[in-house]
């Protein structure tokens, strides 16, 4: 149930793009073309909210796109990371955009503006 | 998960106590496993009942994503376990760890239990962030 062993090269990638990038998302497509309306969504409410973020698409290596479930223990993609922290998939970002948390969380974290 | 599970220090512990019962008993003559499990859950409900608000009560619900139990010391009819649970170091998004260890009169540890809850909207029941005021309850 705990993280996979960092003598994974996958797990490795993970965790230092994680560390990397103050937002990162994994996502399937990229951030131009999502290819999916999942991580469309997630795409379209950072871009509504100016954040700058790195989108990894998961679909280029089944590797990855099985290591960030293991690595986060989260089954399902997107996964958006903020400044290290697992913050949660397209419901969580959605319900948290729309309640203003988000925007919030994000101004705390110092990757958006004020 | 092999080593006894212990609080931090400083963490919040939550108890109770738990009788087993003559229908907890197996055919090997002590508390069956599955016993525990449920033991596990009413503790992890009654550590929220007890810290969490009414007003946090009705607006967050609770699912269960994994248990993962070990076992020790057998526990007998007759002998009353002291269930302790606390939660993890910090939630992952909507995942919220609790540790749970079940303890025989004599301080041996029966059974421990690490359990990956997930926060929901109940009237969705999709899955929201741990939000910082909610982890302040507990740690």
């Amino acid at each position: 149930m705990t993280e996979a062993a960092t003598t994974d090269p996958v797990h490795d990638f993970i965790a230092k793009a994680v560390a990397d990038h103050p937002v990162i998302l994994f996502m399937k497509g990229v951030p131009d073309q999502p290819r999916c309306g999942f991580s469309q969504q997630v795409v379209q409410i950072l871009d509504q909210l100016g954040v700058d973020f790195v989108g990894v698409d998961v679909l280029q290596s089944e590797p990855l796109r099985q290591g960030i479930k293991a690595f986060s223990d989260w089954p399902t993609i997107p996964q958006l990371y903020v400044k290290g922290e697992f913050v949660g998939g397209c419901d969580i970002v959605r319900e948290m955009y729309q309640s203003g948390e988000l925007q919030d969380f994000l101004q705390q974290q110092g990757v958006v503006a004020s | 998960m092999s080593a006894v599970l212990a609080p931090p220090d400083g963490r919040e512990v939550f108890e109770l106590a738990f009788e087993p019962q003559p229908a907890h008993i197996d055919a090997n003559g002590h508390v069956n496993n599955v016993v525990y499990l449920a033991w596990a859950q009413d503790l992890a409900i009654a550590h929220w009942g007890a810290r969490a608000s009414a007003d946090d009560q009705a607006r967050w619900g609770w699912i269960v994503l994994r248990h993962e139990v070990d076992y020790r010391r057998p526990l007998k009819l007759g002998e009353a376990a002291r269930g302790l649970t606390w939660v993890a170091d910090a939630p992952k998004g909507p995942r919220f760890d609790r540790l749970v260890r079940f303890e025989a009169p004599d301080g041996a540890m029966c059974a421990q239990v690490r359990t990956v809850w997930c926060l929901v909207d109940p009237d969705s029941g999709r899955p929201r962030r741990v939000p910082p005021e909610m982890v302040s309850l507990f740690i």
